[in-house]
């Protein structure tokens, strides 16, 4: 007997799908994908079951086992149908080929063999065979036993995929577990409202020392509390784990008392919704900030002992500078002044003139501190801010005429306000002097308006003018727009003057090309 | 020199109450002083009490504070009239009552404001 090998024919090429079903579009859709390879080597049976078989599914043959294994390898088919007599290989041990491979072993096998056949069943049973059909079978029974089978193989493929699935949940529910776990930021997974304990993470039981138990509510482990500036009140549960995203905690300080002490931790909690079967879950994460707390209080301690310091200095240096300017004061314009020659005279007006600036510093110096410890005190009454301008160009008469700088007044006759006299005559003083000092032997001009309910000043100098990234340092603390060394000052003038003008609602702009002068413009709610 | 009002001066300061003194008496004033609160009491004691008292706050030994407290605690002392020199008036308490003088003071600061409390009614 000459042994035909019929080559893999592709799915597609296979004439034997059938178009129509009975039991609908879907089903025959699902039929036509199940994949069936007949091995046989007598081409009447093979043709015979290929038809039968190519009306519901798709059908490769294979005349002999060699075939069928070289095919059942590439593409392992849904269900074998193999005779048990074939030449050079027979069924049986074409099956026990397939369940030596790794690649084959599970395909489903139903054997064909003929009558007397019961050694063959039982070895091909042994081999693994699912099933069993005996020539002559009807047509129909091998349509029910083939649509058995690869019911079972479906079924099974479906269980298969469950369970896959299954285990990649597992393994992917244990991963997200062990990276909550290990996150080195004490997290807990709360039940929105109440706040008992879904899962907690190691970091989070180093936090508290306890173990933290499912279930259990986190105000039975720890009551928080808010800061005593925060009201001092506790922390209620429906905070901690929220229950609408609008209540959840943004870095907030918590305070945790324990029996060592405080403990201040930084909360942060989320409200997690619900996302398909998992029910809402609140998220909260504590970081312990103690000594972040302890290194702040301690910095605040040691700005306040600077404050404090720099205030008490300031005041004690006002007594001896006192006494320095009555005694200077009266030698000059007592009644023995006329005994005095000109050159000590010279002399007492230079020392007059550097009490002056002392007092300047000292006031500066107390103004930092004042402003830092946030003691400024305004004390408004009605102020009319020409008047002040006025009073301001009279004190410094003298340094602008020393400088060469003629000072030119435009504007409003009146523009009155409730202010701080004093501050506001500050913020004009220093406006004014700053102008004197860059703007030497130039003109100085002051605008004064009212514009709505805003009064509005504006002090202009010819003088070297502020480079463009110099515009916003100078109002700090410390900064000066000249980084040589031709303008003496403690740079506080602009930042003080800012502060004042802040403090009084206002705001101040300065405008300037370099080498052209610059015009600072301060503008401050007529009420407040 | 019993017409012209005397003024007491208290102050540990002994420079600036030297200062003050030629001050005032250059301006015909009569003056007396005092180191400390202490002394400022033992000083008012006895005769005739001043017509303003020029009183410094940090002092040792009886500070203004304390020494404002016992004066107003005496009737025969409480009526006249204190001016407070200081740098400050933030140091401490405000003390009811009294004009504040504040350093540093220009010569017609200091006159102006004695000129006023020794005119006004004991």
């Amino acid at each position: 007997m000459v042994t035909e090998i019929v080559e893999p024919t592709p799915i597609a090429s296979i004439s034997y799908k059938s178009p129509v079903s009975t039991a609908g579009a879907d089903v025959a859709r699902a039929d036509a994908a199940m994949h069936i390879l007949v091995v046989e080597d007598d081409p009447n049976v093979r043709n015979m079951l290929a038809l039968l078989l190519g009306t519901r599914w798709t059908v490769s043959i294979a005349s002999g086992g060699d075939a069928a294994l070289a095919m059942v390898r590439s593409t392992p088919p849904d269900l074998v149908i193999s005779d048990v007599r074939m030449p050079e290989i027979d069924g049986i041990t074409l099956l026990k080929r397939f369940r030596d491979e790794p690649a084959t072993r599970d395909v489903p096998v139903i054997l064909v063999s003929g009558q007397a056949g019961e050694q063959e069943t039982i070895a091909g049973l042994e081999a693994g065979a699912d099933d069993f059909l005996v020539k002559p079978f009807s047509a129909r029974e091998l349509l029910v036993r083939v649509q058995t089978r690869l019911e079972v193989t479906a079924m099974r493929r479906r269980n298969a995929q469950q369970e896959a699935a299954l285990e990649s949940l597992r393994r992917h529910t244990g991963w997200t577990e062990r990276l909550l776990d290990s996150l080195p930021v004490p997290l807990l997974l709360l039940e929105p409202g109440d706040a008992r304990i879904l899962f907690a993470n190691r970091a989070a039981v180093a936090l508290f020392g306890a173990p933290l138990h499912r279930g259990l509510p986190v105000h039975e482990i720890a009551g928080f509390r808010l800061p005593d500036e925060e009201g001092g009140g506790p922390v209620a549960s429906r905070d901690i784990a929220p229950t609408s995203p609008e209540r959840k905690l943004q870095g907030r300080r918590l305070i945790w008392q324990t029996k060592s002490g405080p403990v201040w931790l930084l909360a942060d909690s989320e409200l997690i919704p619900q996302i398909d079967e998992h029910t809402p879950v609140a998220v909260l994460t504590l970081r312990d900030v103690t000594p972040l707390i302890e290194q702040e209080e301690e910095l605040r301690r040691t700005v306040r002992s600077r404050d404090e310091f720099l205030s008490v200095a300031s005041h004690e240096l006002r007594t001896p500078i006192t006494t320095l300017g009555l005694q200077t004061e009266s030698l000059l314009r007592g009644h023995r002044a006329e005994q005095l020659d000109e050159t000590l005279r010279r002399k007492l007006g230079t020392i007059r003139t550097q009490i002056k600036r002392l007092e300047q510093l000292i006031n500066a110096l107390l103004d930092v501190s004042r402003l830092m410890a946030g003691r400024l005190e305004l004390q408004a009454e009605d102020v009319d801010l020409r008047a002040v301008a006025d009073e301001a160009i009279e004190l410094l008469r003298e340094p602008a005429e020393d400088a060469g700088c003629q000072i030119h007044v435009h504007g409003a006759a009146a523009v009155p306000g409730r202010w701080d006299r004093l501050r506001v005559g500050q913020v004009v003083t220093n406006l004014l002097s700053n102008a004197i000092k860059f703007g030497r032997g130039k003109p100085v001009e002051i605008d004064i308006a009212l514009a709505g309910d805003r009064a509005r000043l504006r002090v202009q100098d010819h003088g070297v003018g502020v480079s463009p990234e110099a515009r916003e340092r100078i109002f700090g603390r410390f900064e000066r727009a000249s980084s040589e060394r031709h303008f003496p000052g403690l740079g506080l003038g602009l930042w003080i003057t800012k502060q004042i003008v802040d403090a009084c609602g206002g705001t101040i702009a300065v405008d300037s090309q370099p080498g052209l002068g610059a015009t600072f413009t301060v503008e401050l709610p007529t009420v407040r | 020199m019993s017409d012209k009002p005397y003024i007491l001066l208290v102050d540990d300061d002994s420079d600036l109450r030297q200062c003050l003194v030629d001050l005032l008496q250059d301006e015909g004033y009569v003056t007396r002083t005092a180191g400390s609160g202490r002394e400022a009491m033992s000083l008012l004691e006895g005769g005739t009490p001043p017509r303003l008292i020029l009183l410094d706050l940090m002092m040792p030994d009886l500070n203004g504070w304390q020494f404002y407290e016992l004066q107003q605690q005496n009737q025969r002392l409480a009526r006249i009239p204190v001016l407070v020199v200081t740098a400050s008036r933030s140091l401490g308490p405000n003390l009811p009552g009294t004009d504040v003088l504040l350093k540093p003071f220009s010569i017609d600061d200091v006159l102006n404001k004695v000129e006023r409390l020794v005119q006004s009614p004991a």
